[in-house]
């Protein structure tokens, strides 16, 4: 799996590859620091809450303390000031008592001392009726005993109020007695402390005591009416300090601090998640611009790695056009220093190709100028001395006729055979170059064969190489004919047949066997010696160089029955014109190497 | 790597005889106050004769220290004081290395916060504590830095003192709290700190006290006291019937003299005696001064009472010995011969005087030298850690002192 996506990577193109790289880089670092700015922030966002919850909760319970410090400065007066100065139940005693509770009527609500027995000394009673029964009384009396210096702070489950009492104790005639001084407190005072802080929007805070009940809390109807329940900081902790509580799935910060002297404590709660939630455009808008920020790095990313690698790619194209054959593509040197070099180099390497390219094809223009020069010059000194033999021999015989015929034939077969130094010729001069030399054979084998030369009329514009039908009719004549004693024919007929053109050269000789033919198309037989000496396989070399592989020799032979030698070139009026043509359908058809016609074309005529 | 930086402090050490602790108050404070600004550590040390004074500069000189303020340092005549400390201290301070401070096992830091060296018993309690830490850093051959410093009733002083006490990095800190409604901010600070608080002879209420372990009260138990004021006046007038109750209608006419108005140990004492006395016989309470602890203030109170009342009195009860003191000096002002019954509560020399003199009936003494050891001892586990919260209130019996018949 791996291997196969390596694979896949190493075929992807070089700007694929550095941009995916790159923008693959790009992505998980910004990931990764998006995850660590999102938490930072968090971290930042709950030291930030911590800190001011902390404040908040220290503001209240400073301002709680100095509620509670003022009642029970208050309490010091009544009692050191009134109670124990003053004759119980005097004039000034009830005038001074009354004075006191009206000058603090916000501090306090309502106030009773009452004795040992319950019986009320003095009350002054406020909104809210306090009226003590003497169970409760007793339970105060109780509890106010145990430490008798303190002022006890206490909710009253009964009436829902604050009640503050202390121990105090009245002379009643030099008789030092115990009684106790019990006021409610306002409950608007401790709502008015928390009002400071009731539209922060971090979470909330409430008052308990150190059992445990709610003394204070923002939604002090509703959980009277049992529509709220408070869950979070209920649990006592001893030390003070902040706590994390899950409930219901949520994660909350409880803050305790305790309140000096009365040891309620005070309980701020913020829930995390919801701040969070709160702060959800921040997040948004970080994500956002992280996201972005992204964007205009992979757009970067995309820019420089188009610049890098667009020359590269660009190389790369015209080194595959350059595979096409066409060198005269410069590579235009742009881009980073190496690509310039590379480019550079390449040019340079271009040129020296298509120099040794032009040289190599003036090698092989020069072999087949050689070969065929070779070729012309193969006219075998032989058939030359025979025919002229056979001219004197006719001569003296004084068969004037025959010997000048011969001669002209002998003439027209040399006028013909040297072309004006072209190698190219019209099938209807190769045929008058055939007949000549046909007619010189016929006159020299003294008719012990007759031949006869067929042509459609239109065929004999076309162009064709020279020398390529006397060759066969020399094998005709020489191979065929042998044994032949007047009954020899050899046809020679050239016709056009599905746009090509054909040349067949036939005789009824004796006929060859598949080996025999088979050994005449691939190896090098020299004609007989008394022949032209230009072989069957040479006129088929030929033939496949100039016009290409589909067009050659084939030879169809029957034992006895005589042998079909077929000439196949295509239709060709002007050489050039037909070379330009089939210039690139003959790439198919090449070898590869360097006889490829395309060069030959612009270089120099091609000669066969 | 920061841990270490907060290691590299500045440390002072300033040793100077003793009287320089009220001499010369104004210059010490200036170099405290430069120890705040400057944020470097400063160590007195007051001794109290010249063969102490070398001996300890001995010391501080082979002492890990930056540098050593002496004696020779403050320029008495100086006019403003302050400034000559501040500038001397910023000066050495400026031009000394810090040095690197190791939590070292020989050093022992200990600041002391008193409510009011007035206070007789205040003063008497915070020599006692001196010499019994003195006492108990030579036992266990450790360096005591030692730190008293004196509020003068106010709490807003108190507070910078103990402020300052966290700065330099004390070891405990003693409060003998003035307001106990500060208590709970003196804790909370403690603890944020990691500073181990042992107040003592002012109790914080309970609900303070639990707010942290390492919170202790060290002090006489108020009702404890009062029970055994009580007691003696029981005694004497049961057994000496005829020389308390002197109009002989068998019910004791006594003026009550209490202490600071809504302090507990005022209160305690009180009520304590009171029902000890009311269970044994008929009393009368003809009147009731109230004199703030102090001796001054409870002659003048006390001149104030009606004089047929002091004359009918059978017995004076008093809070403490300081007010019992003032209310011997208002009765010799008035010419009063023949005093009632006098009683009072700490066990000062003066008071043991004037009842060996047969002028006072009783006190109670709170035996501070046995408080002052177990603060000492106290502060020293704390700091060897080896106190591990037994219990958070520590209460010492009182003895009491009769005159004898």
């Amino acid at each position: 799996m791996l291997r196969k996506l390596k694979e896949k990577y190493h075929n992807k193109s070089i700007q694929f590859v550095i941009l995916s790289a790159l923008s693959g880089v790009v992505i998980i670092l910004f990931l990764i620091l998006a995850i660590i700015f999102t938490n930072y922030m968090k971290n930042i966002l709950e030291d930030f809450i911590n800190e001011k919850k902390e404040q908040q909760t220290e503001v209240l319970a400073e301002s709680m303390e100095r509620e509670c410090k003022e009642v029970v400065d208050f309490f010091d007066t009544v009692y050191y000031k009134i109670i124990k100065k003053e004759t119980l139940q005097s004039d000034e005693f009830y005038k001074l008592m009354d004075f006191v509770c009206d000058e603090n009527d916000e501090l306090i609500d309502s106030l009773v001392l009452c004795n040992e027995e319950g019986q009320i000394i003095y009350e002054n009673q406020g909104e809210k009726l306090l009226n003590l029964t003497s169970a409760k009384k007793e339970k105060l009396l109780y509890n106010s005993r145990l430490d008798i210096g303190k002022t006890w702070f206490e909710k009253d489950l009964q009436y829902d109020d604050i009640l503050v009492y202390r121990f105090v104790e009245i002379n009643v005639n030099g008789a030092i007695k115990s009684a106790i001084l019990v006021v409610t407190l306002p409950y608007e005072r401790i709502e008015q402390v928390f009002q400071v802080f009731e539209n922060e929007s971090y979470g909330y805070s409430y008052i308990k005591t150190q059992e445990g009940e709610l003394l204070y809390h923002p939604k002090n109807i509703q959980i009277s009416h049992n529509i709220y329940e408070e869950n979070i900081g209920i649990k006592p902790i001893k030390e003070d300090g902040t706590y994390e509580e899950i409930f219901n799935n949520k994660k909350y910060l409880v803050r305790q601090r305790t309140i000096g002297y009365v040891g309620w404590k005070i309980i701020s709660v913020s829930s995390i998640d919801d701040i969070m939630y709160d702060e959800y455009p921040i997040t948004l808008l970080i994500w956002s611009l992280l996201t972005g920020l992204v964007i205009v790095a992979l757009l970067i990313n995309r820019y420089i790695v188009h610049k890098i690698t667009s020359p590269i790619e660009k190389l790369s194209e015209t080194v595959e056009q350059f595979d096409d054959k066409d060198f005269d593509n410069e590579i235009k040197i742009e881009g980073t220093y190496e690509v310039r070099c590379l480019s550079e180099s390449f040019n340079k390497m271009r040129k020296r190709i298509k120099q040794l390219m032009i040289k190599a094809v003036q090698k092989e223009q020069e072999y087949w100028d050689m070969k065929m020069k070779l070729l012309q010059s193969q006219i075998n000194p032989h058939f030359l001395y025979n025919t002229l033999d056979s001219i004197i021999w006719m001569i003296e015989s004084k068969r004037y006729d025959g010997a000048s015929k011969m001669v002209s034939s002998l003439a027209l077969f040399f006028r013909t055979s040297l072309n004006k130094g072209e190698d190219f010729i019209t099938i209807g001069k190769e045929l008058i170059h055939v007949e000549s030399y046909m007619e010189i054979q016929g006159i020299r084998f003294e008719d012990k064969f007759s031949f006869e030369i067929e042509s459609d009329e239109n065929i004999k514009k076309y162009m064709c190489p020279k020398l390529i039908i006397q060759p066969l009719a020399e094998n005709a004549v020489y191979h065929g004919m042998e044994g032949m004693y007047g009954d020899g024919e050899i046809i020679i007929s050239a016709y056009e047949k599905n746009d090509k053109i054909y040349i067949d050269v036939i005789d009824n000789g004796e006929g060859m066997t598949e080996e025999q033919i088979e050994h005449i198309m691939n190896n090098k037989v020299v004609s007989s010696r008394r022949g032209s000496g230009i072989g069957v396989r040479n006129v088929d070399e030929r033939l496949k160089h100039c016009f290409g592989k589909e067009y050659g020799i084939t030879i169809t032979s029957e034992i006895d029955e005589g042998t079909k030698v077929s000439i196949c070139i295509p239709k060709v009026e002007d050489l050039n014109e037909y070379w330009k043509r089939t210039k690139n359908s003959s790439y198919n058809n090449s070898d590869n190497t360097y006889s490829d016609r395309g060069i030959f074309v612009e270089t120099t005529t091609k000669s066969c | 790597m920061w841990k270490q930086q907060q290691n590299l402090v500045k440390v002072i050490s300033v040793v100077l005889p003793n009287d320089y602790k009220d001499t010369q108050q104004d210059w010490i404070e200036g170099i405290k106050t430069c120890s705040s600004d400057l944020d470097f550590q400063v160590n007195f040390f007051f001794e109290e004769n010249e063969e102490e004074l070398n001996k300890r500069l001995d010391i501080e000189n082979s002492q890990n220290i930056s540098a050593l303020i002496t004696s020779n340092d403050c320029n008495i005549n100086s006019k403003d004081l302050f400034a000559e400390g501040y500038n001397l201290a910023f000066n050495i301070a400026q031009k000394s290395r810090p040095v690197k401070l190791e939590k070292n096992d020989n050093e022992f830091k200990i600041g002391i916060s008193l409510y009011n060296k007035d206070d007789t018993f205040i003063n008497t309690l915070s020599t006692e504590i001196e010499n019994s830490l003195k006492k108990v850093a030579n036992d266990n051959n450790v360096r005591l830095l030692l730190d008293v410093e004196d509020a003068k009733g106010d709490k807003y002083e108190q507070n910078r003192h103990i402020e300052y006490f966290m700065e330099q990095k004390c070891d405990v800190i003693a409060v003998n709290i003035i307001d106990t409604w500060n208590a709970s901010k003196v804790i909370n600070r403690g603890k944020e700190e990691r500073i181990p608080v042992i107040f003592f002879n002012r109790e914080p209420s309970d609900e303070d006290i639990s707010l942290w372990n390492d919170v202790y009260y060290v002090g006489t138990d108020g009702i404890e006291l009062g029970k055994m004021q009580g007691e003696i006046l029981t005694e004497a007038f049961l057994k000496n019937n005829s020389e308390i109750d002197k109009n002989k209608d068998g019910i004791l006419q006594y003026i009550l003299v209490e202490g600071e108005e809504g302090h507990s140990d005022s209160v305690r004492r009180t009520d304590a005696m009171l029902k000890k006395i009311d269970n044994n016989f008929t009393t009368e309470q003809i009147s009731l001064v109230s004199a703030d602890w102090k001796r001054d203030v409870a002659k003048e109170e006390f001149s104030k009472v009606d004089i047929n009342k002091i004359q009918n009195s059978e017995a004076v009860v008093c809070n403490n010995d300081d007010m019992a003191l003032g209310v011997l000096d208002a009765m010799k002002e008035m010419g009063i011969k023949d005093f009632p019954a006098i009683l009072g509560v700490n066990g000062d020399n003066e008071v043991i005087d004037n009842i060996e003199k047969g002028y006072i009936l009783g006190t109670i003494s709170q035996n501070i030298k046995g408080q002052a050891d177990i603060i000492a001892d106290l502060s020293f586990k704390l700091w060897k850690k080896e106190y591990i919260n037994e219990e958070q209130k520590i209460y010492i019996s009182g003895e009491k002192h009769i005159k004898l018949y």
